[in-house]
């Protein structure tokens, strides 16, 4: 090899890993953002529902629409229940996805 | 004939010689470093140029050893090779790094000439020597950039096994989410269907109206994390797009032109067809990234020599379709299975050999289901692989219905 072709091989060896690594690069921050859009999406998609649902179940219950017999404010106190539960749930699940993010890329 | 006369030729012949000899001793003293020494490697001469490079005078040098110049560069075995081949009669050549007086270093490439007497006896080494400390000095540049690079490939190729691993627990967090917040809405839509039994409770028009909406929000929430995936799926198509105007052939003309050198550099025949004048109104910066991610894989998989690479664009009905094709080495139906999955590669030392982390095709599938489209493959192993995806036809308009407006 001469010492014209031993050093443009190097330089191309350099060239080709520069190329490479801008390529794992651009691939990583496309994924993280489909990654991100997709969660946050989800994550707002969940919480006006739920909100709604909250807060027609708290109305009902405090009798803003009208009386309610025992029988119905049961049942109303089990939705409300659960409505609190998987309010709990997303803020566990939240939490938890906090965690996963601070593992940064 | 005069014995004199005698002389006096094969003097003027000596004079002549002599004469000859000084001028080639010039001319190289002139055009390099030069150097002799003793048969133990004590310098009897340096020209100029040797103390310029060594930035010692001509009486710091003279009956030192040549060793006063090590560099400590060379292990011993080096100059050990060395000493064998000039002390064996032997001309010697290659590389050698220096230290100068104030402690730099200087690269020569050098020949070592053993010089013999009458008897065939070594009596001194005659050295010529050429300065390629910066030809020396850019290699190790890049060689240290090279070594730079290679670490920095390997701790992205471990980041990304820990982002495959993070993205499992994501899937894994998905379904957790999945389960946990579906388990709670049973009740609330089984107690909500109760409390609208007008045979067993009475409610009035607004509480009936207040549960309604309860349970139509709890049925969205049940549809929305009903499948993660096809939020996933639902969420990439509204991956935002900045959808603009313009001309296909401008476009693909653009395309051609940024390729032909690499297309040379690596001897692919490289072909852009289309005989639609059109005008397109989607993203063309997405569309680009759709094309470069399927004209890089190509180029990847076709043949060293003769490589051939197509990008065909054809209207079929209500679609523009568009076509990748190579010639290369074709990709199995079981992979052809998994291709647009995420960190999957078809070759398990593509990653080594061509960097990537087998997102490429997830992220063009994404963007062409995001701009209303289908992609998809045909291949067969050893017999090349053409890669299609569509776009839908509304997005498209003729130039001609155009200039019309």
């Amino acid at each position: 090899m001469t010492l014209k072709t031993s050093s443009s091989h190097k330089l191309n060896e350099v060239e080709q890993e520069k190329l490479i690594l801008e390529e794992i690069n651009k691939d990583l921050t496309e994924h993280e953002k489909i990654s991100n859009e997709v969660f946050n999406s989800m994550s707002h998609e969940l919480r006006t529902p739920i909100v709604t649902i909250k807060g027609y179940t708290d109305m009902l219950i405090n009798g803003n629409f009208g009386d309610l017999t025992t029988e119905q404010k049961e049942k109303l106190d089990r939705i409300k229940k659960n409505i609190d539960l998987l309010i709990e749930a997303i803020f566990q699940l939240l939490k938890k996805k906090e965690k996963l993010n601070n593992k940064r890329y | 004939m005069k014995r004199s006369h005698l002389y006096g030729n094969q003097s003027s012949q000596l004079i002549s010689n002599y004469k000859e000899l000084a001028n080639f001793k010039i001319g190289m003293d002139e055009a390099d470093i030069v150097a002799k020494t003793d048969r133990d490697g004590n310098i009897t001469y340096v020209n100029k140029k040797f103390c310029e490079i060594s930035k010692y005078t001509t009486d710091e040098l003279m009956g030192q050893n040549h060793r006063m110049l090590k560099s400590g560069h060379h292990p011993p075995q080096f100059f050990d090779g060395m000493w064998r081949t000039i002390s064996s009669g032997r001309i010697w050549r290659g590389e050698i790094k220096n230290k100068a007086k104030d402690g730099s270093y200087y690269w020569v490439k050098t020949v070592i000439v053993p010089i013999f007497d009458d008897n065939g006896v070594i009596t001194e080494f005659l050295s010529v020597r050429t300065d390629i400390s910066n030809r020396k000095k850019a290699e190790e540049r890049l060689q240290h950039a090279l070594t730079e690079i290679k670490e920095k490939e390997k701790i992205i190729k471990h980041q990304l096994e820990e982002i495959k691993e993070i993205d499992k627990q994501k899937d894994e967090f998905s379904s957790m989410v999945s389960h946990e917040l579906k388990s709670p809405l049973g009740p609330i839509l089984g107690y909500c269907e109760l409390l609208k039994d007008y045979v067993y409770s009475k409610l009035d028009p607004i509480q009936s109206e207040a549960i309604d909406e309860i349970f139509d929000n709890a049925k969205r929430l049940e549809r929305i994390i009903g499948d993660v995936l096809d939020v996933q799926k639902h969420h990439m198509n509204q991956l935002t797009f900045n959808k603009t105007k313009f001309e296909l052939y401008d476009f693909l003309g653009r395309l051609t032109k940024e390729y032909v050198s690499l297309m040379t550099e690596k001897q692919i025949q490289f072909k852009v067809k289309h005989d639609e004048k059109l005008i397109l109104q989607t993203d063309g910066y997405r569309l680009r990234q759709v094309l470069d991610n399927l004209i890089r894989n190509a180029i990847d998989f076709v043949p060293k020599k003769n490589g051939k690479i197509e990008v065909v664009v054809d209207r079929q009905g209500e679609n523009l379709v568009f076509c990748v094709k190579d010639n290369g080495i074709g990709i199995s139906k079981e992979d052809q299975q998994n291709l647009f999955k995420k960190f999957y590669q078809v070759d398990t030392s593509y990653t080594r050999r061509h960097g990537g982390t087998g997102l490429g095709l997830v992220i063009c599938k994404s963007i062409v289901e995001g701009l209303g489209g289908k992609i998809w493959v045909e291949s067969e192993k050893g017999k090349g692989t053409a890669f299609f995806f569509t776009l839908p036809m509304p997005q498209i308009k003729e130039i001609a219905a155009v200039i019309r407006n």
